[in-house]
């Protein structure tokens, strides 16, 4: 059970933090905080009693349980969740004050987005630590929907609106594709459960397009090409969104699953190949969009993109550094984005070019910013070091051609880093107010913890370890410290601080012609197939709706027929043989016969009928057929009642009738006698769709009737009428539904007869 | 009796759905109601094969399935209130748009939707 404890107290951390903020507004963070660290505290506790496994039964006759597990996998994630929130949480409190009197809403919105936000971990921390395919896709979906919320909280917005929909319609689609996948390999192997599933592929790999659908899914979440370009779009989001669902934990679910579902992708070299490759791709494109981008935040989020392609490149490689990776970027990345806020916040600019010389207002921030950027660029002393030494090993291993990859990324990461922070507080000297504390406050905690990972990297090891024996299933051998030898991950990182230095020292001269060449390429991304299938989609979309609208009977036509056709369908597949039954026709079931004639010849005059009030005769006609075909059937009850209701119904139609005005009924009329061929063919083929079922149903009665055991317990109610006990005692249940729907139609009858004037 | 009451059912049901999709209104109720019959009639056809005489009943003779009798029961009752409810609709419905036919009805309909996107574009 101690399992469910910290998913269990992040859970509650929304609601707590929204019932605090009900009584004061400025409560609502500092409650979530609390809660979070006391998640994080639960989760440290539960660290010390090692690994475990919960499963609790949820539908068995299906083999559905809900499963959770607590590796190291689960665990370093759900660290980085909690603890990251809950410091974005602390600096919402700062933040959202300003933002919301910017946008001119009220400032009780504020206990709105921190129960967001706390519902995002919530939903993060459930991710990570569920151990089944369904469970999995639930979690994803959460974020996925919870993440819309944030994205578009600022919702006057129409460019917020925007980049909120492109997320959900992206990250969506994919993770119904995950949704696939996750469906292909449950039906294979025959459980949901992922333990199981990774037990039976190791004998029986998994195939390759069910890896395929899951790596989509993977891929989408985490903002890879060529779904990228939902990510640089959500920087509309309030930069606490950005900093947290942009750089620990949104972003970082797609990476975590392939993690988690590693073993099922060890063996597919091709499928691992294609994430390679896809990786490098967006290593290089987010970092070359970084170099040239102006807003910020868009630096970061480009950053981020490629980022997440360097922890790709490590899980197709199969790395054991990949989780750590994750874990070492999160916080570096944080820290950048809340540093942008807060200069956002200041000078009220969003631009490079549009800021400057900050160091000396604000040097708290610059210093510790300037150590999340040396950890995000791998500089030695702080964490960031480490995984770039991870990335180096893993690429030293696969030959020349991947440490050169490896080294042209890491130098352009230093060349974006150091102008993202030159361009913030570098420069000629800029004199703004000071920051609030808390404001600054997060970015130190997070520059603290880097230092010292930079510093103890001893502290690393064990989670790291951790985490990749729950990734790849077997003990790992990580090793994290510093060598001071000619080794080739030190040589590569040499390089790539030299390239990156030169890059930075030379930009003026190639800034201008790459952000010609980027601007040029864009045109023709998959951003623009993605507009213009959405307006493709809106364009069809209005072509239906117009071509439903303009006929009502072409409604309802679209109904009935495809119904018509299906009920055909099914009896297509299903063995004719010995399917319809004549049955027999005595003596006593001629009048039956003649009633059910008479009924027949009444509907089919009612085709015909010239004249309302012929019609409602021919109507009226029919159910008293009917009626006589009960009573013939020995059903004196349901006889008698079909007797009264048509006799009443007879009667209000024709008081209808006498209340409509006899020229609209005219024309109505004549109208009405020009029948269209597609309306008779749409009622040819739902009535032979009906007539065939209803046949195949009647030829094949169960022999053994509920009926004659019912004549039984009638005895027992004390009822000598069994349809009175069925009605009242059996069934009495139905009965009160059934009056409760008489009851609640004439109330509606009586309340629109009543109703004076024309509408 | 399967045959000739499935195919009583079927011819109710494309009657019904025949002037569901007709042009006025009036018209379209008596379809579902016409509709509704057809379903009750194959409720109670599953009691044809083995049901009971129809006025004398004694001792050990077969009686009609009681169940599929109530079930008749509660489907006429329902149909009945639904039909109501569906006139008393027609009759609001000429009220307030002075016509019976649909094809008026969506072009008022069409009207509506138009002017109120034009008041959105300004």
């Amino acid at each position: 059970m101690p399992i469910l404890l910290p998913i269990l107290l992040a859970l509650a951390c929304a609601p707590l933090a929204y019932v605090a903020g009900r009584w004061r507004t400025g409560a609502a963070a500092w409650m979530g905080a609390l809660g979070s660290l006391a998640a994080l505290g639960a989760l440290a506790w539960e660290w010390t009693l090692g690994p475990g496994r919960l499963v609790l039964p949820w539908a068995p006759s299906w083999g559905l349980s809900l499963e959770f597990t607590r590796d190291g996998l689960s665990g370093l994630y759900s660290a980085m969740a909690l603890g990251v929130g809950a410091l974005v949480v602390l600096y919402s409190r700062a933040y959202m004050p300003h933002h919301l009197h910017e946008e001119g809403r009220p400032a009780r919105d504020e206990v709105r987005f921190q129960g967001l936000i706390l519902a995002f971990m919530a939903a993060m921390v459930l991710l990570v630590t569920v151990d089944d395919l369904l469970l999995l896709f639930v979690a994803l979906d959460l974020t996925t929907i919870i993440s819309y919320l944030l994205i578009g909280f600022d919702r006057e917005d129409p460019e917020s609106r925007a980049a909120a929909l492109l997320s959900l319609v992206l990250t969506g689609a994919t993770s119904v594709v995950f949704f696939a996948g996750a469906m292909t390999l449950g039906l294979h192997y025959g459980t949901f459960s992922l333990p199981l599933v990774i037990e039976r592929a190791a004998h029986d790999p998994a195939s390759t397009g069910a890896l395929v659908c899951l790596a989509v899914g993977a891929l989408g979440k985490s903002a890879q090409v060529p779904f990228h370009f939902w990510l640089p779009r959500a920087m509309a989001a309030p930069t606490p969104v950005s900093s947290y669902l942009h750089s620990a934990a949104m972003v970082a679910a797609g990476v975590f699953l392939l993690q988690r579902l590693y073993p099922l992708f060890a063996p597919a070299t091709g499928v691992r190949d294609g994430l390679l490759a896809i990786g490098f791709v967006s290593m290089g494109m987010g970092s070359l969009m970084a170099l040239v981008a102006d807003p910020f935040k868009r630096v970061l989020a480009y950053s981020t993109i490629a980022q997440y392609g360097y922890a790709l490149v490590l899980v197709a490689l199969g790395s054991e550094g990949a989780p750590l990776y994750v874990a070492i970027h999160a916080p570096c990345k944080a820290a950048l984005f809340l540093t942008a806020g807060a200069v956002t916040q200041v000078t009220g600019k969003k631009k490079l070019s549009e800021v400057g010389g900050l160091r000396h207002s604000l040097p708290v921030l610059a210093g510790a910013s300037a150590v999340a950027a040396a950890g995000l660029s791998a500089l030695p002393l702080t964490a960031g070091f480490f995984k770039d030494e991870v990335f180096f090993h893993a690429l030293a291993q696969r030959g020349p051609a991947f440490m050169a990859a490896g080294l042209v990324g890491a130098g352009l990461t230093l060349a974006y880093t150091l102008r993202l922070w030159w361009g913030l507080f570098g420069g000629p000297r800029r004199d703004v107010p000071a920051a609030p504390r808390l404001l600054v406050a997060p970015v130190a905690v997070l520059a603290g913890t880097i230092l010292l990972g930079g510093v103890l990297p001893g502290l690393l090891v064990a989670p790291a370890r951790a985490a990749a024996a729950a990734m790849r299933g077997e003990p790992s051998t990580l090793e994290l410290a510093y060598h001071l030898d000619a080794r080739a991950e030190n040589l590569l990182a040499v390089g790539a601080w030299v390239l990156g230095a030169l890059l930075f020292a030379t930009r003026r001269a190639w800034t201008p012609a790459l952000s010609r060449v980027l601007e040029g390429t864009s045109r023709f991304g998959p951003e623009r197939g993605y507009r213009l299938l959405l307006h493709l989609l809106d364009r069809l979309s209005t072509w239906l709706h117009e071509k439903e609208v303009r006929d009502l009977r072409d409604r309802v036509a679209s109904v009935m027929v495809p119904t018509g056709l299906l009920g055909l369908a099914v009896l297509g597949v299903t063995p004719l043989r010995d399917r319809f039954k004549v049955g027999t026709v005595g003596w006593a079931d001629v009048t039956l016969v003649m009633a059910l004639a008479f009924a027949s010849a009444a509907a089919l005059a009612t085709l015909r009928a010239k004249g309302h009030l012929r019609l409602v005769l021919l109507i009226s006609c029919v159910g008293f057929s009917l009626a006589m075909v009960f009573a013939f059937a020995a059903a004196p009850d349901v006889a008698l009642t079909s007797v009264l209701v048509e006799t009443t119904f007879t009667l209000l139609f024709a008081g209808l009738l006498a209340l409509l005005p006899p020229d609209r009924l005219q024309h109505a009329q004549e109208e009405a006698q020009k029948p269209r061929g597609r309306d008779r063919l749409a009622a040819g083929v739902a009535g032979a769709s009906a007539f065939l079922l209803s046949w195949s149903a009647l030829s094949h009665l169960q022999a053994d009737r509920v009926g004659a055991r019912t004549v039984e317990l009638a005895k027992a109610a004390h009822s000598p009428n069994v349809v009175a006990a069925v009605l009242t005692d059996f069934r009495g249940l139905d009965t009160v539904g059934e009056m409760t729907v008489v009851v609640a139609a004439l109330l509606g009858v009586t309340s629109l007869l009543r109703l004076k004037g024309r509408r | 009796m399967n045959l000739i009451a499935s195919l009583a059912v079927g011819l109710l049901f494309a009657c019904g759905v025949r002037m569901v999709l007709e042009r006025e209104l009036v018209r379209v109720a008596c379809g579902t109601v016409l509709i509704t019959n057809s379903s009750v009639l194959l409720i109670l056809a599953g009691s044809f094969p083995e049901r009971g005489e129809a006025l004398s009943v004694e001792q050990g003779w077969p009686v009609t399935d009681p169940v599929l009798q109530s079930l008749a029961l509660t489907a006429i009752v329902i149909g009945f209130a639904v039909s109501a409810l569906l006139l008393t609709l027609v009759h609001r419905t000429q009220r307030a748009h002075g016509s019976l036919r649909t094809d008026r009805l969506v072009e008022a309909e069409l009207k509506r939707v138009h002017a109120a996107e034009k008041g959105e574009g300004r």
